[in-house]
C-alpha cells in the first residue's frame, strides 16, 4: 500500500479514489453495503488527505509563489498535446489549496455519514446513484482544488455541476425540479465565462510564445504577466486584464455567490436533502472563493486594484442584504442559506483589499464558514427529521426535550455568530482589521460598515436561538428523542473544530500564510 | 468526324478505377443485395447482413487507401486535362469511413427494431431487400457528395443521395404521418434541386467550367476587378446562392431546415437516425469543399465579405434550431431542432475554412474542429435516437412523457441517454465539450469572438431543453412498470456512451492529434498529384461579365 501511494502520487489516488468507491457503490448488494461504501471511501479519502500536512505544517511555502518549492506533492503529465498547444494533467498544492482540500475531504466524510438515515427520507430511492454522485461530487470538487491546468481546473469545475444537479433535483424537497435547474443554469451561465476567459487568456499568452493553459505560468511568467496586465493589450474593446477579471469574477461569483447572482442558493439549499447542503455550504461556496484567489488575483493584480472599489462594496452589500434577508426568513433552512450569503460577503470583502490580512481573514473565514454552516445545516436536518417542517415559528422549548442537541445547536449557531472564542470570529475580525488597514481611501468607512453586520448576525441569530431553543417547551415536540450517537458524533467533530479554530487560529493560519504572502508579493512586483 | 467522336469518349485507366475502390464497395453492396434477392429469395436478414458486411469491407478499402492518398493528394476518375469528376482523398475517405461506420449502426439498429416490433416488422421484412438498396443507395451519394468538386457530379450526387432518402422516409406505406414527411420531403428536394441547378447553370454560362476549384478562382478574378458592373457581382451571388440552396437543404441550415423536423417525425426511427448523421456529414464534406475553393481564392483579395455571410447563417441556423426545439414535446422532433442547431455549430467552421495557406504544412484547426465534431456528432447522435427508439419500441411512445422514470424502469438506458443529452449540450467530461471546445478555440484564433459568444449562448439555450428529457428521466416518474430492451439494442446504446466519455476525457488528445495530422494532410484540397497537372481550363480567359451581359 505504503509503496502504491507515494509523494508523486497522491493527489491522484485522494481525487479519484471517490470514482473508485463510485464504481463500487453502484456494483453493491444492498443499501447497508452502498452506505458503508460510501462512507468508508469518503474516510479513507480524508485519512489519506491527512497525510497532506507535514510539508504545510513545517511551513514550507517557498520563497515565491508557484516555485517549485512551494507546490508541494505535484504531478503532471502530458494530456492533450498536439504541437505547440498542450494541455497538461497538472495537479500540485500550496497554502491556498491544501486547507481547501482538508476541508473538503472532512466534510464529504461528514456529509457520508449524514446520509446514513437515507430510509428515512422524503425521496427514499436509489440510493446507489445518491451515493455513486455524491462520490462523482467529491472527485469534481477535489480535482478543482488540485487543478493547476486551466482546462483542467476547468473540466473539474464542470464535473461538479452535473451531479449536484441531480442530488438537488432526484433527492431534494418539494420544489426540489426548480432548484435544480435553477442552480444549474446560473453556474452554467458562469462557467461560460470563465470558458471564454479561459480560450481568450490561452491565445493572448500564446501572442508572446507561451502556448500553456498553466495557472502558475500565468501568474508569474513575466512575458505574460505584461501582456496580462498592460493597459495598451485589448480584447474586442476593452482593456484585456479588466475584461478577464470582470467575466473569471461573474464566473465565481456565481458560486460563492456574491449579489446579485445568489438567488439560486436559497432555492437549492432549502430543495436540497441536508448532506448535500452540508457539502453546498461547506465546499461548493469555497470554491467561488477559491477561484478567485488562484487565478483572478495572483493573474490579474491590476484589474484586482481597479475593481476593488466594486468588489468590496458588493461584499458590503452580501453582508449587510445577506443579514438583513436572513432576519426575514421563517424556514429554518432559508435563513441558514441566507447567513451563507452574508458570511461570504466577508470573504469577498477580505479578498476585494488586497493585502495579506484581508486574504488571510478571507481564508480563514472560508474554513470557519466551512465547519460552521455545515454544522448548522446539519442541525437543522437533525430536528427535521424529527419535527417533518422547518418553520421557525412553529418551534419552541426545543432545548428542554433535546438537551444534547439543544447544546450543540447552541455551539453551532454562536460560531455561525462569531462569538469569539469561536471559528467565525476570527474570520470576520481579521476581514474588519485588513479593511481598516487597507491602503484605499474607501477602506475605512467600508469597514465600518461592515462591523455594523456583525450586530445583524447577532440580531438573526440570536432571535433564531430564542424562537426555537427556548422559551416553554411545546407539547408536540416533547416527546423528541434527543440527537443519537451518529448525529453527536458529526456535531461534535465540528464543535470541536469550532472550538479549536477560534481558541488556537494560529494553528489554522500556518497552514496557508506564506502562500498567501507569496501572492501579495506578485502585486508588488 | 467518327475520329473526333472516338477521341472525345474517355476510357479511365485501371489506376484511377482503383482509387476510387470505396464507391465501388457501396455499389457492389447494392448490386449484392439485389442478386441476394434474386438468388436467395427477399429476405430481410439476408439484406442487412450483406449491408453490415459491405459497410464493413467498404470501411476496410478506406482504411487501405488512406496511405495510398496521404499527403494532401489526391487520386481518381479526370476526363484527361480535364477537372475531376471523382476524386478520392482523404477528406473524401475519412467521410466514407464514417457513413459506412454509420450504415453499420444503423443496420443493427434496424434489426434490433425488427426482432422487437411484431407489428412493423412485418412489412420491414417483407420489404427488406428494397429498404437496403435504398439506404446503400443513399449512402452511396453520399459517398458521391463528399468525393467531386465537379458541378455535374455536384448535382447527380445530391440527387443519389436523395433520392432513395425521400423513398425511406415514406417507407412505411400506411403511415399518413409518414407519407405526408416524404412528400414534404420530396418538394423541398425538389425546390432547391431546382435551384441549385440553376445557379450552376448560371455558373456554368458565366465561366465555362464545372470545376469547383476553377470557378473560385474565375470568381474572385471578376469580383477584384474595378470595371465588374454591380448587376455582374449580383448574378454571381444569385447563382453561388442556389449552389449553396441544394446544400443547405441537405445539412438543413436556415432558411433550408423546414423539412427536417417533419421528416424526423414522420420517418421511421432508423431512418432519421440515418438521415441525422449521414446525410448532414456528407453535406457538410461538400459544402466545406465548395467553400475552401471559393473562399480562399476570395479571401486573399477581399476582406472575407463571404466568410462573414457563412458564419451568419451558421449563428442563424444554430440559434434558429436551439429555440425552436424548447417547446417539443416529441423526442424525435427535438432531437430534429437539436441536429438542426449542431449543423449551425458545425457550419460556423465553414466560416474559417479558408484560412489555411494552399500548399502549407499548417495544420487548419477548422478542419481539425469540424473532424472531431463530426466524429463525435455520430455517437452522440446514434446514442440519443438509439435510446429514444428503444424506448419507444418499448413503450410505443417517443413523447417526453415515455421517457418518465425511465432512470428506475430501466437504469442503464436512462444513463446512456443522458451521457448522450448533456454530451450534445456540451458538458464536460463528455466528447461534445472537447469538440466544441475544439471547434470554439478555432474560431477564437480567428477573432470571431462574436461566434464564440453565440455558441456559447446556444449551448446555455440548449441546456434547458436536453435537460427536459433528463427531468423527465430522473426526476418525474408516473410508477409504471420497468421494461426490458434487447440486449443488442442496450449494448449498442451504451457503447455510444463509453465512446462519448472516451473522446471526453481519456483519448481526447488522441483524437485531436490525429484529427490534427490528418487536416494538415488536407491542403490543398484538389492538389492532384497522381495525375499530370491540369492543362489550361479552356475559360482560362474568360470574357469579361460585361460584355457578356450587354445586349
Amino acid at each position: 500500500m505504503l509503496t502504491v501511494i507515494s509523494d508523486q502520487n497522491i493527489l491522484n489516488w485522494i481525487v479519484f479514489l471517490p470514482m473508485i468507491g463510485m464504481v463500487l457503490c453502484l456494483a453493491a448488494p444492498n443499501a447497508k453495503a452502498v452506505k458503508i461504501v460510501g462512507i468508508g471511501t469518503t474516510f479513507l479519502t480524508f485519512l489519506l488527505s491527512l497525510r497532506l500536512f507535514p510539508p504545510f505544517w513545517n511551513h514550507l511555502f517557498g520563497s515565491a509563489y508557484g516555485t517549485a518549492e512551494s507546490i508541494h506533492f505535484g504531478f503532471a503529465r502530458d494530456w492533450i498535446s498536439i504541437g505547440k498547444f498542450n494541455i497538461e494533467y497538472r495537479v500540485g498544492l500550496d497554502g491556498l489549496s491544501f486547507p481547501m482540500v482538508i476541508l473538503t475531504t472532512l466534510t464529504s466524510f461528514l456529509a457520508a455519514i449524514a446520509s446514513w438515515n437515507f430510509e428515512d427520507w422524503r425521496v427514499n430511492k436509489g440510493i446507489r446513484g445518491y451515493f455513486a454522485l455524491f462520490l462523482l461530487l467529491e472527485t469534481g470538487m477535489l480535482g478543482t482544488f488540485v487543478a493547476l491546468d486551466f482546462f483542467l481546473f476547468y473540466i473539474f469545475w464542470e464535473v461538479m455541476l452535473l451531479p449536484m444537479y441531480f442530488l438537488i433535483g432526484v433527492w431534494g424537497g418539494p420544489r426540489k425540479e426548480y432548484a435544480a435547474i435553477k442552480f444549474f443554469l446560473y453556474t452554467f451561465l458562469g462557467s461560460v465565462l470563465i470558458l471564454i476567459a479561459l480560450l481568450a487568456m490561452y491565445f493572448k499568452a500564446s501572442d508572446v510564445g507561451v502556448h500553456t493553459f498553466n495557472l502558475i505560468d500565468y501568474a508569474t511568467n513575466p512575458a505574460i504577466h505584461q501582456i496580462f496586465n498592460a493597459e495598451s493589450t485589448q480584447f474586442l474593446r476593452w482593456n484585456f486584464g479588466l475584461a478577464m477579471f470582470v467575466m473569471l469574477f461573474i464566473g465565481f461569483a456565481v458560486k460563492v455567490p456574491v449579489f446579485p447572482f445568489h438567488t439560486w442558493l436559497p432555492d437549492a439549499h432549502v430543495e436540497a436533502p441536508t448532506p448535500i447542503s452540508m457539502i453546498l455550504a461547506g465546499v461548493l461556496l469555497k470554491l467561488g472563493g477559491y477561484g478567485l484567489l488562484r487565478i483572478c488575483y495572483p493573474i490579474f493584480p491590476a484589474a484586482g486594484h481597479t475593481a476593488a472599489y466594486a468588489l468590496a462594496l458588493l461584499g458590503l452589500i452580501n453582508i449587510i442584504y445577506g443579514a438583513l434577508c436572513a432576519m426575514a426568513q421563517t424556514d429554518f433552512k432559508r435563513l441558514v442559506a441566507y447567513s451563507s450569503v452574508s458570511h461570504m460577503g466577508y470573504v469577498l470583502l477580505g479578498i476585494a483589499i488586497m493585502t495579506d490580512t484581508g486574504f488571510q481573514g478571507a481564508m480563514f473565514q472560508m474554513l470557519a464558514h466551512g465547519i460552521s454552516s455545515p454544522m448548522c445545516f446539519f442541525l437543522v436536518g437533525v430536528i427535521y427529521d424529527r419535527a417533518h417542517h422547518r418553520e421557525i415559528n412553529k418551534f419552541g422549548g426545543v432545548w428542554l426535550s433535546m438537551p444534547v442537541y439543544g447544546s450543540l445547536a447552541t455551539l453551532g449557531f454562536f460560531a455561525s455568530l462569531g462569538l469569539p472564542g469561536l471559528c467565525g470570529f476570527i474570520g470576520e475580525i481579521w476581514v474588519l482589521l485588513g479593511a481598516f488597514n487597507a491602503p484605499f481611501p474607501w477602506a475605512k468607512p467600508v469597514a465600518i460598515v461592515a462591523a455594523f453586520g456583525v450586530v445583524l448576525t447577532a440580531g438573526y441569530i440570536l432571535w433564531l436561538i430564542q424562537r426555537v431553543y427556548l422559551g416553554k417547551e411545546k407539547a408536540e415536540y416533547s416527546g423528541f428523542p434527543d440527537a443519537s450517537a451518529r448525529e453527536v458524533f458529526v456535531l461534535s467533530i465540528m464543535g470541536a473544530l469550532a472550538i479549536f479554530m477560534g481558541v488556537l487560529p494560529m494553528f489554522t493560519f500556518r497552514l496557508m500564510n506564506g502562500t498567501l504572502d507569496n501572492i501579495v508579493k506578485l502585486f508588488n512586483s | 468526324m467518327l475520329l473526333a467522336i472516338a477521341n472525345s469518349f474517355w476510357m479511365p485507366d485501371l489506376d484511377a478505377v482503383v482509387a476510387i475502390g470505396p464507391l465501388w464497395g457501396l455499389a457492389g453492396t447494392i448490386v449484392a443485395i439485389v442478386l441476394a434477392a434474386l438468388v436467395l429469395g427477399r429476405s430481410a436478414a439476408v439484406s442487412s447482413v450483406i449491408t453490415i458486411i459491405g459497410a464493413t469491407l467498404t470501411a476496410w478499402i478506406c482504411f487501405t487507401h488512406a496511405p495510398r492518398v496521404a499527403q494532401s493528394a489526391w487520386a481518381g476518375l479526370a476526363p484527361a486535362g480535364g477537372s475531376p469528376m471523382l476524386l478520392v482523398d482523404n477528406f473524401a475517405i475519412l467521410f466514407i469511413l464514417l457513413i459506412c461506420l454509420f450504415l453499420a449502426c444503423v443496420t443493427g439498429l434496424w434489426m434490433i427494431g425488427a426482432s422487437t416490433n411484431a407489428r412493423e416488422s412485418a412489412a420491414h421484412l417483407r420489404n427488406g431487400p428494397e429498404f437496403f438498396v435504398l439506404l446503400v443507395g443513399s449512402a452511396f451519394g453520399m459517398a458521391l457528395m463528399v468525393s467531386t468538386t465537379n458541378l455535374l457530379m455536384i448535382i447527380l450526387a445530391i440527387e443519389m443521395a436523395s433520392l432513395p432518402s425521400y423513398a425511406i422516409v415514406g417507407f412505411q406505406k400506411r403511415n399518413r404521418i409518414a407519407a405526408e414527411a416524404s412528400l414534404k420531403y420530396v418538394l423541398f428536394g425538389a425546390v432547391t434541386s431546382a435551384l441549385m441547378a440553376y445557379g450552376i447553370s448560371l455558373l456554368y454560362g458565366f465561366y465555362g467550367t464545372l470545376d469547383v476549384n476553377e470557378i473560385g478562382r474565375l470568381v474572385s478574378t471578376e469580383l477584384a476587378a474595378t470595371d465588374t458592373p454591380a448587376a455582374a457581382k449580383a448574378l454571381i451571388s444569385v447563382a453561388l446562392f442556389g449552389l449553396m440552396a441544394g446544400i443547405g437543404f441537405k445539412i438543413s441550415a436556415v432558411p433550408f431546415h423546414f423539412w427536417c423536423p417533419d421528416v424526423f417525425e414522420g420517418a421511421s426511427i432508423e431512418v432519421t437516425t440515418w438521415l441525422s448523421v449521414a446525410s448532414k456529414a456528407a453535406g457538410l464534406g461538400l459544402l466545406l469543399r465548395i467553400i475552401a475553393a471559393v473562399l480562399q481564392p476570395l479571401a486573399e483579395t477581399f476582406d472575407n465579405p463571404l466568410s462573414t455571410t457563412v458564419a451568419m447563417f451558421a449563428a442563424v441556423t444554430c440559434t434558429v434550431g436551439n429555440l425552436a426545439a424548447f417547446p417539443q414535446t416529441s423526442v424525435k422532433r427535438l432531437l430534429a431542432y437539436s441536429s438542426i442547431a449542431h449543423a449551425g455549430y458545425m457550419l460556423m467552421a465553414g466560416a474559417i475554412i479558408w484560412q489555411a495557406k494552399p500548399g502549407s504544412d499548417v495544420a487548419n484547426p477548422a478542419f481539425a474542429a469540424l473532424i472531431v465534431y463530426i466524429i463525435v456528432y455520430l455517437f452522440m447522435n446514434l446514442g440519443a435516437f438509439g435510446c429514444t427508439a428503444l424506448v419507444y419500441w418499448a413503450t410505443g411512445s417517443e413523447k417526453i412523457e415515455a421517457f418518465r422514470g425511465l432512470g428506475r424502469r430501466s437504469p442503464l438506458i436512462a444513463a446512456a441517454m443522458t451521457v448522450c443529452l448533456f454530451s450534445l449540450v456540451g458538458l464536460p467530461p463528455f466528447g461534445g465539450f472537447i469538440a466544441k471546445f475544439y471547434l470554439l478555440m478555432a474560431l477564437f484564433k480567428s477573432n470571431l469572438v462574436w461566434l464564440v459568444a453565440v455558441a456559447l449562448l446556444n449551448s446555455i439555450f440548449s441546456l434547458y431543453f436536453y435537460s427536459r428529457i433528463a427531468y423527465a428521466m430522473y426526476f418525474a416518474d408516473d410508477g409504471k412498470p420497468a421494461f426490458s430492451v434487447p440486449a443488442f439494442g442496450r449494448a449498442l446504446v451504451i457503447a455510444a456512451a463509453i465512446v462519448i466519455l472516451l473522446t471526453g476525457i481519456p483519448i481526447a488528445g488522441g483524437l485531436i492529434g490525429r484529427a490534427n495530422q490528418f487536416a494538415s494532410h488536407l491542403y490543398p484540397i484538389a492538389a492532384r498529384t497522381t495525375f499530370a497537372e491540369p492543362q489550361a481550363a479552356a475559360a482560362k480567359d474568360p470574357i469579361p461579365l460585361a460584355a457578356r451581359s450587354a445586349p
